[in-house]
């Protein structure tokens, strides 16, 4: 075997094992997915806030909270860990954020014992 | 027509048959041929149909990645109930390349077709009983077309009448041997090879002359019959292309790698497989140099046409980089050297060399040879014919010599072997054969001499006098031409024959030609003078352009034909003057250079010439003299025959590799510093950037002054004989890879430092959205700093390539549209903080500013070279 017929071969059976993997993966993920579509979180049992409302207005996400808690918003769903580059301070029951317009946002709030809570997701598409 | 075979047919059949004579066809009737035959060309490869050509620009392999990506990001924007405004724009973007790419493929197609039609190869036909030079395209069945040496044989022909006629049918049966030919009449049934009273479409003449009759021509000749094999041949791939290609094949890898890599990461990190599968494909389009093989095709064509603009037409692509990459030219001497434009300056006869301005006495046998031994032909523009026949022509004119009437009987032509060029002629009822050529071959087909009307015995003394003589006046860089003539037993015209005189002519060198010499030897190219002529007169003209210094670099063919190819290998080390060679020799020259892994680049003209010019890395064809073949064979053609033009191409093959470093650098570099960011993206759990954005920047904003920097002029070094100018395998040089990995991984660095201070005082977006401002303004930057990649271009001449300016302001305008308009908001947030568009665009400027600064201490900690492996 010459070396670009093993230079394609290596290139479809990696690519095969990459779509393989995507595929059992997509399919756990979304058959074993029970997401909300509550704009709003769910009471944690271990955080002590919830987001009372949100607004979208001209490329900023205003965010409103019952507390002064730590709020994270960012595109990728992935949980953030207490010290992420996303946690952005409540002052005086708001916070805003600067995001992209049609994007869905996952949203979390982080209390001051580093407690997170579930994410609750925000597209920017809908109007309210 | 019967159905007799044409080859069992005789010529006064064929007459009849094709209705035609020696005289050949009138002008009308070759008209009503051309039409009803069609032109005497094979049919070309079916051209790709505009929508075939369109749709093949998506038949990559990247760009397969990207479209998967686009129906990845469809998929997960339908999911997540997102709008689907990112994938269209992905597509959008996609057709706009291929567009853009097809375009550009037409243009450089259109490019090469217009220096195809510079390939115009022309015959000599008999119409209305005129012999005339016409495109070969233009032959019909019936033509009478003449052929000697060097010619292209344009159709399938019968031979009417043929003088030691040797022909090359290497094309059609694979033996490289010449044929010989005749006119005889065959009456069986013959293979191909053995039809020796035709000549093929496809084959050269390598020796003598011919009258003959075109009985086939186009797709109906032999060669058209096995063209069809021929028609759907793959393009060639130029070595060029081939290392993009392997870049390609790499980065494919490393992009599954670190697809897997991350898949494994991420999983670990417990993210979810919809940010895996996000940033898995921005991933793939941050790895993708999307504009890479595009614009090294459109680099290639550029190059050739701006080499066309220079008087070095490129017939392979190939041939760019390879004449850049040449450490040896060798060179004929006249006409490349030298102007090819020979005057008689001295004449020896009677024992006395004379000036030609000097009275001669008892001249007339020798001026009466010179007469005779030529085929120059006088035409309203002037005399046509070889130089040194022409020289003597004008000189005989000038003196106003009354030529004797004469019949000419036979003419045996010159070949390099022999040296000797004769004809037989009947002067007033008396035949006589004339001859002329090298001193050295006449006196050692001579046994007398003639002085003042007497026939004196020839002895070894004699002949070494006159060797001397010739000597002298070939160290003064004059070619002598030997004659002799003889009056009995004509049938060995060239045995016992009876020397008469020498004529000297000189062949200027070319004014242009010592400055290129000197920048060959400035640049580490060794200029070597390959010659029929003698030893002196090569050596005297070497030593006036500055190939020698000093004379015992010269040798003679005879001294090299008694050498072993180990000796050979040796010799060539030292000497660069080769005198009185044969095609032989030449080609044993190339091989021993070649042996010792060096770049050759071959001159020629001749029909002698072409197994060297084939076997050379670059056969230079020459364009005024150089015969069918040659221009056939050879890889380029000098337009105007001049040595500083081959020293231009070289510089220019030069300079068009330079900058395909440079564009492999600008792309590659970039697109590092994304995948260095995306990756980080996923280990802190976020989107630094979106698919895009990065495609924006790969396809957009890199891509035109990717192309524009093909235009950049060549830097100060690059004629200088450093090991990074000469050939090199790979691109890789650790010069370069330190510049594309050290550089990426220090800019990576920067941005990340600067996206967390910008993510820590403002959000998320803000902050990726500063980074994708920061890449445009780096990749505009980069593109200056690509111009030089040694030295700062800090200076005045940041600006001199036109071109990128024009392209990188297109950017800028294109960059304000889309980050101010109403598009902004597919690229940018709103409301960033201008304190904070302001830092970013100073922090990516200084990096500029720093980077100019550092770029010695790459040159002095890395070679830019990869050293030879000695296993």
């Amino acid at each position: 075997m010459n070396n670009n017929m093993k230079g394609e071969t290596f290139i479809i059976t990696t690519g095969l094992i990459i779509v393989i993997l995507f595929t059992y993966i997509s399919t756990f993920s979304i058959l074993s997915k029970n997401s909300s579509n509550s704009y709003f979180s769910k009471d944690d049992n271990k955080i002590n806030a919830t987001i009372k409302e949100i607004e979208f207005s001209k490329g900023v996400l205003k965010l409103y909270t019952d507390n002064d808690v730590m709020v994270c918003v960012k595109q990728t769903k992935s949980t953030p860990t207490t010290s992420s580059l996303c946690w952005k301070e409540v002052k005086n029951g708001d916070v805003n954020f600067s995001v992209y317009e049609g994007k869905t946002y996952f949203i979390w709030l982080k209390d001051k014992d580093n407690h997170i809570s579930d994410s609750i997701k925000y597209n920017t598409n809908i109007k309210k | 027509m019967n159905n007799k075979n044409i080859y069992n047919e005789s010529v006064e059949e064929l007459y009849q048959q094709f209705k035609t004579n020696i005289n050949g066809l009138t002008e009308d009737e070759v008209a009503k041929r051309l039409a009803m035959y069609g032109e005497n060309k094979l049919q070309e490869a079916k051209k790709k149909s505009n929508i075939v050509l369109f749709f093949s620009q998506f038949n990559d392999l990247m760009i397969i990645l990207l479209i998967c990506a686009s129906i990845f990001s469809a998929i997960i924007s339908y999911i997540r109930n997102e709008s689907f405004i990112d994938s269209i724009i992905i597509i959008i973007i996609v057709i706009i390349n291929a567009i853009l790419s097809f375009i550009q493929e037409k243009k450089a197609d259109a490019a090469i077709e217009e220096l195809n039609k510079m390939f115009v190869t022309n015959t000599y036909v008999i119409r209305n009983g005129k012999k005339e030079s016409i495109d070969v395209k233009n032959v019909v069945p019936g033509d009478i077309i003449e052929l000697e040496a060097g010619d292209y044989i344009s159709a399938d022909a019968r031979i009417i009448s043929s003088d030691a006629l040797i022909v090359n049918e290497s094309t059609l049966t694979g033996e490289s041997k010449g044929v010989k030919k005749d006119n005889k009449d065959i009456q069986t049934t013959k293979e191909l090879y053995e039809r020796k009273n035709m000549v093929f479409a496809g084959c050269n003449v390598i020796n003598g002359h011919a009258f003959v009759i075109a009985c086939h021509t186009g797709m109906e000749t032999e060669l058209g019959k096995i063209a069809n094999s021929l028609l759907n041949k793959k393009p060639d791939i130029t070595p060029l292309q081939k290392k993009v290609n392997q870049i390609s094949k790499i980065l494919t890898y490393i992009i599954f790698a670190i697809i897997i890599l991350m898949m494994i990461i991420g999983l670990l990190m417990k993210n979810d497989f919809f940010d895996i599968l996000m940033l898995s494909i921005s991933l793939a389009v941050a790895a993708i140099p999307e504009g890479l093989s595009s614009v090294i095709t459109i680099i290639l064509s550029v190059g050739m046409t701006e080499m066309a603009r220079k008087n070095v037409i490129i017939r392979k692509m190939s041939s760019v980089e390879t004449l850049g990459s040449t450490d040896v030219i060798c060179s004929d001497k006249t006409g490349t050297i030298t102007q090819n434009k020979m005057l008689v300056k001295s004449i020896y006869v009677n024992d006395k060399l004379y000036q030609e301005t000097d009275k001669i006495i008892n001249e007339d046998m020798l001026l009466t040879c010179a007469s005779m031994c030529h085929n120059v032909v006088k035409e309203e523009k002037g005399y046509i014919g070889d130089e040194t026949e022409v020289a003597i022509v004008k000189y005989l004119s000038d003196l106003n010599f009354n030529i004797p009437s004469y019949q000419r009987i036979k003419e045996i032509p010159f070949d390099s072997d022999r040296k000797l060029m004769s004809v037989i002629v009947e002067i007033n009822n008396q035949k006589y054969s004339f001859t002329k050529g090298s001193l050295e071959s006449i006196l050692g087909h001579s046994n007398s001499y003639l002085k003042d009307g007497q026939i004196i015995n020839l002895t070894d003394e004699e002949k070494n006098r006159l060797l001397e003589i010739e000597k002298e006046e070939s160290s003064k860089s004059l070619r002598l031409l030997g004659f002799a003539y003889k009056q009995e037993e004509l049938e060995k015209a060239e045995e016992n024959m009876v020397f008469i005189g020498l004529i000297g002519m000189m062949d200027p060198p070319r004014e242009s030609v010592p400055y290129a010499i000197k920048t060959c030897l400035k640049s580490g190219i060794k200029p070597i003078m390959i010659t029929g002529d003698s030893i002196n007169t090569a050596e005297a003209i070497a030593e006036s352009v500055g190939i020698i210094d000093v004379k015992d670099k010269a040798i003679e063919g005879k001294n090299i034909d008694k050498m072993t190819d180990d000796e050979l290998v040796k010799a060539v080390e030292y000497y660069q003057v080769y005198a009185r060679i044969s095609p032989n020799t030449k080609l044993r020259i190339v091989e021993a250079l070649q042996s010792k892994g060096l770049v050759v680049a071959m001159t020629g003209d001749g029909v002698n010439d072409a197994p060297a010019i084939q076997k050379a890395d670059i056969g230079i064809g020459m364009g005024i003299t150089g015969t069918e073949v040659v221009k056939k064979v050879a890889d380029c053609i000098l337009v105007d025959d001049s040595f500083a033009t081959i020293v231009t191409g070289v510089e220019e093959g030069r300079r068009i590799t330079a900058n395909i470093k440079k564009i492999i650098l600008y792309l590659l570099a970039g697109n590092i510093i994304e995948v260095i960011l995306v990756f980080m993206s996923m280990l802190l759990n976020m989107e630094m950037f979106s698919t895009l954005q990065l495609l924006w920047i790969n396809l957009v904003t890199d891509s035109i002054p990717a192309i524009m920097l093909a235009f950049e002029k060549a830097t100060d070094d690059i004629m200088e004989d450093t090991k990074a100018n000469h050939y090199n395998e790979s691109f890789f040089t650790p010069f370069l890879s330190a510049k594309i990995f050290i550089g990426a991984m220090a800019k990576s660095i920067v941005m990340i430092i600067l996206f967390l201070f910008c993510a820590h005082h403002t959000d998320l977006e803000i902050a990726s959205s500063l980074m994708f401002i920061y890449l445009i303004l780096h990749e505009i930057l980069f593109s200056f700093s690509c111009k030089n990649l040694k030295k700062s271009v800090l200076n005045k001449d940041i600006f001199n390539n036109k071109k990128l300016n024009i392209g990188n302001f297109c950017i800028i305008i294109l960059q304000i549209i889309i980050l101010t308009t109403g598009l902004s908001k597919y690229f940018i947030v709103k409301n960033i903080p201008i304190q904070y568009i302001i830092l970013t665009l100073v922090v990516c400027s200084l990096m500029f500013i720093i980077g100019e600064f550092i770029k010695p201490i790459y040159v002095k900690l890395f070679k830019d070279y990869k050293e030879e492996s000695h296993e």
